[in-house]
């Protein structure tokens, strides 16, 4: 996977759910965790025309909490199957987690991202050095990097193929 | 300088001699907890990637809870074959339908968990198991690795002290101290942090705070809480458990991010109104809102002192005609207890609908909410669409201001609708 993305921003606000919010609740309860499936009805419940609309590459800039409460599997392959990066000003520590375990591209948090970047710009993101370009502004900001580790596991493409390496397999 | 007790914990499952804060180590837990309705999917996702064998199977620990008994047929299936599938990968500590109880309960019961121990699963609300002083962080789906593996990678966290003092005055339960402790500290302040209980009040609350305590803390976003184990501990491990048990704890100069002072003289009841667990107010201020559902259970809030304050106020009275009461044991255990106290007595007689251990309602799959359905409970969270319907309001409380609700079919205070009534 390459640390180096450009794409365009997709804003979204503060404390956006990931259950009803990143991924309609009901396929937590079905149990479905193919990211192709799970990336068509990305958003449904802010937008069902939104995942039609992201890219792969794209850049999704979160506010604060991005993707709160419980870290349910299916919101993150969600992101994984629409085959996204993330930036956010804020997220907790569940969700994070499970972001990085997805194998999606991740820096939170950041302060300074608010009014960063409209809906559009086209961004471009050093996830591995926290390095932040708004092309379309001509802008940049720098966002603290993720711990070695956690980027050892996006970078082999999440938890899974984390583990393989682990046991050698 | 010294070391919290969750430094400690993660010092020793790492193998290294100390742990610093904001270090990324890799550990291996003592216990794995882990649900029956998502085992299938993980073995075969292991299976589908090679993986045959999981590191310790005698550390993992299988519980039924989240549909119990079955209620499709694809649950059915998936529950037929599991003991099949458990076997062939050496998995021997299976509490199946009947011997059951929602997990974060039912393994402190069994005598599972140890103060000290390190212990994690893919369930949210593990983070209960920190009432025998054992670190419990959840996984979610990453407790397929860690499973696989026998280990998991952990970010070594602050630790917020919560110092506690004083009584509770009357009405107040475990899930009013938990619920304020949430409005006080604030989720930004609790993310990535654990929440350490001690102090002298703390020798008042039995097993059952101390569950719902840690409990709740993972819905204001802490890492995991833990109590400082004691006397209490010891007395309710004793007859659950053979081994050597050791009250490992902080270091009087470890390094807290703070020290939190609560005197729980102060408290009152508490409500979490919705949209989010944090939003807690004052009971008066929702008072007359009419309620479709009251819920006593969950992990949060099903245990003996739960159903034994709702039975309380129920005796020689009704539940409101429009109102429909759940009242859910969180375990066998526990059911089995409440049978024999007489408590489901008061339940039947007052018109509430009694059922076996499950999460049921606070998973959204029994009883769901519909549009424009509003429940008081105890259950777990109140984010929209967790019991049904995202059109739907969920109010948290304490078992005493819900059962009141559901006598007078909608939110009163407690201390007054009592007062005024003989």
């Amino acid at each position: 996977m390459s640390w180096n993305w450009r794409g365009r921003a997709w804003i979204f606000g503060d404390d956006i759910p990931n259950d009803n919010g990143f991924m309609p609740i009901s396929f937590v309860r079905a149990q479905v965790y193919d990211p192709a499936v799970l990336a068509r009805s990305a958003f449904a419940d802010l937008d069902a025309t939104l995942a039609g609309k992201i890219a792969p590459g794209d850049i999704l800039v979160g506010g604060k909490n991005f993707g709160r409460g419980n870290p349910h599997v299916q919101g993150f392959l969600g992101l994984k199957g629409l085959g996204v990066g993330v930036l956010a000003e804020s997220m907790q520590r569940g969700p994070l987690r499970a972001c990085v375990n997805a194998g999606v591209p991740v820096l939170a948090p950041s302060p300074g991202l608010r009014g960063f970047a409209a809906n559009g710009d086209l961004l471009v993101v050093d996830f591995e050095k926290g390095l932040v370009a708004n092309e379309t502004r001509g802008t940049r900001l720098e966002m603290p990097p993720l711990p070695p580790l956690m980027r050892d596991i996006i970078a082999v493409g999440g938890g899974i193929a984390f583990m393989k390496q682990r046991l050698g397999i | 300088m010294g070391h919290t007790l969750a430094q400690k914990i993660i010092a020793r499952t790492s193998g290294r001699q100390s742990v610093e804060i904001g270090d990324v180590v890799i550990c291996e837990p003592d216990v794995f907890e882990t649900i029956d309705l998502v085992m299938p999917h993980y073995i075969k996702t292991l299976q589908d990637e090679g993986v045959t064998r999981f590191k310790y199977p005698d550390r993992i620990i299988v519980f039924a809870d989240h549909e119990v008994p079955s209620q499709t047929p694809q649950a059915a299936m998936l529950k037929k074959r599991l003991r099949g599938q458990l076997d062939a990968m050496g998995i021997t500590h299976f509490y199946s339908e009947g011997r059951h109880g929602i997990s974060h309960q039912a393994i402190v019961e069994h005598g599972h968990v140890l103060p000290g121990m390190l212990v994690t699963g893919p369930d949210t609300h593990i983070p209960t198991l920190g009432c025998v002083g054992a670190l419990a962080p959840p996984l979610n789906y990453e407790a397929i690795q860690a499973m696989a593996t026998g280990e998991t990678w952990l970010r070594v966290p602050e630790t917020i002290r919560i110092e506690l003092t004083g009584k509770p005055g009357p009405g107040v339960m475990s899930r009013d101290i938990a619920q304020w402790i949430i409005a006080k500290l604030s989720p930004e302040r609790c993310d990535y942090r654990v929440l350490e209980y001690g102090g002298p009040a703390l020798a008042a609350l039995d097993m059952d705070a101390r569950m719902t305590l840690c409990n709740v803390a993972i819905d204001v976003s802490a890492k995991t809480a833990i109590v400082e184990p004691d006397q209490v501990t010891l007395d309710y491990l004793r007859p659950r458990t053979t081994a050597d048990l050791q009250l490992l704890r902080s270091d009087p100069d470890a390094p807290y991010e703070s020290v939190f002072h609560q005197d729980l003289s102060e408290l009152e009841p508490m409500v979490a109104a919705p949209p989010s667990p944090e939003n807690v107010v004052r009971i008066s201020t929702l008072a007359g809102i009419k309620v479709d559902q009251v819920y006593i259970g969950s992990c949060a809030g099903g245990r003996l002192e739960d159903l034994r304050a709702a039975a309380a106020v129920l005796r020689g009275r009704k539940v409101h005609p429009r109102v429909r009461m759940l009242v859910i044991p969180t375990s066998q255990e526990i059911f089995a207890n409440a049978a024999r106290e007489g408590l489901l007595d008061a339940f039947i007689d007052a018109g509430a609908v009694v059922n076996g251990p499950s999460c049921g309602p606070c998973y959204g799959n029994l009883a769901p909410l519909v549009e424009g359905d509003v429940c008081i409970g105890t259950g777990t969270t109140n984010m929209p669409g967790r019991m049904g319907s995202t059109a739907a309001s969920i109010y948290l409380s304490n078992a005493v201001t819900a059962t009141a609700a559901a006598i007078a079919g909608e939110i009163v205070d407690p201390r007054e609708f009592f007062g005024r009534r003989p």
